[in-house]
């Protein structure tokens, strides 16, 4: 079994980017506390021989003190953990059975833009007696703020490699490899003061032999912008501009996308073909209006994923991203955080949210950075009750921007209602304590154009396989469904509640079946249903408070339990239904 | 007296708390969220929270009160560069020392 060596340090000092540099694999990193919450394994080739690297969640101490810390020491040890099976991330190479054993080395990510925090830490690893060595990361934004760190002075008291670095450019890895290697062939432990407790009396002796500060260095534009952005004014009113502004570029680069380039290209040069030698090698009957009948799934099978969903995705992961790595999140949510207390969350909780409206399964964990379980389930049925995710954002813009733009407007405004509504209700029925900020809040940093590039990339790709496939055989499902007759069938079995209560025709019965695959396949067969302005209305509520989607339940059970997800499973379908149904007895008494 | 009310004073800068230090001028003890924005002092308590301390908040330590957010939000203070979001609550448990501001100190003096 290869050996492990393991990647540790503050929370946001940018272990993961250290991590895909060494692996060349692509986790998720953001300019945020807490974006990593998962052990991950990558192969580490270090002089023609594999490690396993492992990237370990931010802590601040090795004392033990919250789940994450307690899981940091026991892999310090190599021991076993209860918890680990919950934390551990098995996607890719290699299996984390590898990850209980003694680390072969320790690689600590130093902020040197932070150092009293992360020299406190170090101390703490070095007492396990691991071969270590540090990377001195950040020490561009360092140097840009006049701090002057002697890394040679550093390395000299303690006695091991220290290697400046700038991850995100790659600054520094080679060397960073080179005397890794070195410390793990000749196996040179750190020699450190072995007392029980690092004090930070110890720590600030340290810091002042190496870190200068420049305290008269006038702030940068960077520093004066971060300042602005957090102040009340002028930061409340750029947060609303900033909100409507991300909201125009995703639905606005999103729609050029899709009316622009996608659909023309589809509709002018793919789908002719597709018919025409469909027609040709097949005869008339149910096998060919299969392929390219009503649900045709060689024709809606591929202008829904790739037409009307893909571009969506596109333009939102460049926006996510964007607001990500700039570090603008975190101030959003300590804007945010009085309003939010009101419906028992913190400034923070705006950020799994915020996720949640691309999809809800990276949204859900990342509720674990939160730090009460009342706050988890708060934020968790908030993201699953009323939150789309941009898949089927990209289906109602669809069904509803070219027939009427204030339906979709009321129908997301409906979903934020409903959405605090729940918040409240779940407030006031929850035991626990009310919710208190404490956090750091990231530099703002100008984003860099390669990461993004990678990072929408990286979510095509993701969207590709996990997404589009499951979406290409739905349709094929209701092809399969709609031309054997069993689609009238069903239909007419649940017509009481399908066209009595919510008013829509019946053959609308299939998509609620079909959602449960997909969110947008709630959405997406009601376009060629000639829908009134009222059904257009009801549909669309009743996908957005619709159960979330398989994959969606699989991680609730997860990250919960089987309770939660049924308690989720229940409130949603119940409350779609009957929201769904209200709006049209009471539209219906109006409008007919 | 927690909650004394304050009237809002003018900036005081490091340059000038070290002045004032020099000068011997007006100490006094309050508590974090009291702290009018643009002002210093250095902590004299903390209640017991490791994080503050991972964060830079310990003993002596010289805090600036950049802004309080609205909504009873958190307040946010620059220690040792870094800005940190502190919530009221916690902020009321937290001691700072810093100088009258001078109108009061004048009218202490007569």
């Amino acid at each position: 079994m290869a050996e492990t060596v393991l990647l540790m340090g503050l929370p946001n000092v940018g272990k993961s980017v250290i991590f895909n540099r060494l692996t060349g694999l692509n986790v998720r990193a953001a300019n945020y506390c807490g974006t990593t919450v998962q052990y991950t394994a990558g192969k580490l080739i270090l002089d023609n021989k594999e490690f396993n690297l492992v990237d370990v969640p931010g802590t601040y101490s090795l004392q033990a003190t919250n789940e994450a810390e307690a899981v940091a020491v026991d892999m310090l040890q190599g021991g076993t953990s209860e918890m680990f099976e919950k934390v551990s991330h098995c996607e890719h190479y290699p299996c984390p059975a590898s990850f209980l054993q003694k680390p072969t080395a320790v690689i600590c990510v130093v902020d040197a833009a932070n150092m009293e925090a992360s020299i406190y830490l170090l101390l703490q690893v070095l007492q396990k007696g691991i071969p270590a060595i540090v990377a001195l990361n950040r020490s561009d934004l360092a140097r840009e703020k006049g701090h002057c760190i002697d890394a040679i002075t550093l390395s000299r008291e303690l006695e091991l490699p220290v290697v400046p670095t700038v991850a995100v450019s790659g600054e520094g890895m080679n060397v960073l490899k080179e005397k890794l290697t070195a410390i793990i062939q000749n196996q040179s432990l750190p020699t450190c003061p072995q007392n029980d407790e690092v004090t930070w009396k110890e720590v600030e002796n340290i810091c002042q032999q190496i870190w200068q500060k420049d305290t008269s260095a006038p702030p940068n534009r960077r520093e004066k912008w971060g300042d602005l952005l957090t102040r009340p004014w002028p930061g409340l009113p750029l947060a609303i501009l900033i909100i409507a502004l991300v909201f125009g570029v995703v639905v606005g680069v999103g729609l050029l996308l899709r009316q622009q380039i996608l659909l023309p290209f589809f509709r002018s040069l793919v789908f002719p073909y597709i018919e025409l030698i469909v027609t040709q090698a097949i005869p008339p009957g149910i096998i060919r209006e299969i392929f390219i009948g009503e649900y045709g799934f060689l024709i809606k099978g591929i202008e829904w994923p790739f037409a009307l969903v893909l571009p969506y995705i596109i333009s939102f992961y460049a926006a996510l991203s964007f607001l990500e790595d700039s570090g603008y999140l975190p101030r959003l949510g300590v804007l945010l955080d009085g309003l939010l207390n009101r419906i028992g969350l913190q400034g923070s909780g705006i950020i799994p949210l915020i996720l949640g409206y691309g999809c809800a399964i990276p949204a859900i964990l990342a509720t674990r950075t939160l730090n009460s379980s009342k706050e988890k389930i708060i934020t968790t049925t908030m993201i699953c009750l009323a939150i789309p995710c941009i898949a089927q954002t990209g289906a109602f813009i669809a069904l509803l921007s070219a027939r009427s733009i204030p339906v979709m407007l009321a129908v997301f405004l409906l979903g934020i209602l409903v959405m605090i509504t729940a918040a409240i209700i779940l407030n006031r029925k929850l035991e626990g304590y009310p919710p208190e900020m404490l956090m750091e809040i990231p530099e703002l940093l100008l984003p860099r154009l390669d990461v993004l590039f990678k990072k929408v990339w990286l979510r095509i790709k993701h969207f590709m396989v996990d997404g589009a496939l499951p979406l290409v055989l739905g349709v094929a499902l209701a092809a399969l469904l709609y031309e054997t007759g069993i689609m009238k069938l069903i239909g007419s079995i649940m017509q009481p509640l399908v066209v009595n209560w919510l008013g829509l025709p019946a053959d609308a019965a299939i998509p609620l079946i079909l959602g449960i695959l997909r969110r947008e396949l709630i959405v997406l067969p009601l376009l060629d249903m000639e829908l009134s302005t009222l059904q257009l209305f009801v549909g669309a509520t009743v996908g957005l408070f619709y159960v979330p989607c398989i994959a969606v339940l699989a991680s609730l059970i997860r990250e919960f339990n089987l309770k939660m997800a049924g308690s989720i499973l229940l409130f949603t379908s119940v409350g779609a239904f009957l929201i769904g149904g209200i709006i049209y007895q009471l539209g219906s008494l109006f409008f007919s | 007296m927690r909650y004394r009310k304050r009237k809002r004073t003018g900036p005081t800068s490091r340059a000038t708390a070290e002045q004032d230090f020099q000068s011997c001028r007006f100490l006094q003890e309050i508590y974090l969220d009291e702290m009018p924005p643009h002002q210093t002092g250095f902590i004299s308590f903390l209640p017991d929270n490791s994080m503050l301390t991972f964060l830079g908040l310990r003993p002596e330590k010289e805090v600036e009160v950049v802004t309080r957010q609205r909504f009873g939000g958190p307040l946010i203070v620059k220690t040792n560069g870094r800005y940190i979001a502190v919530s009221r609550t916690l902020a009321a448990q937290i001691k700072v020392v810093n100088f009258l501001p001078p109108e009061e100190e004048e009218e202490k003096n007569g």
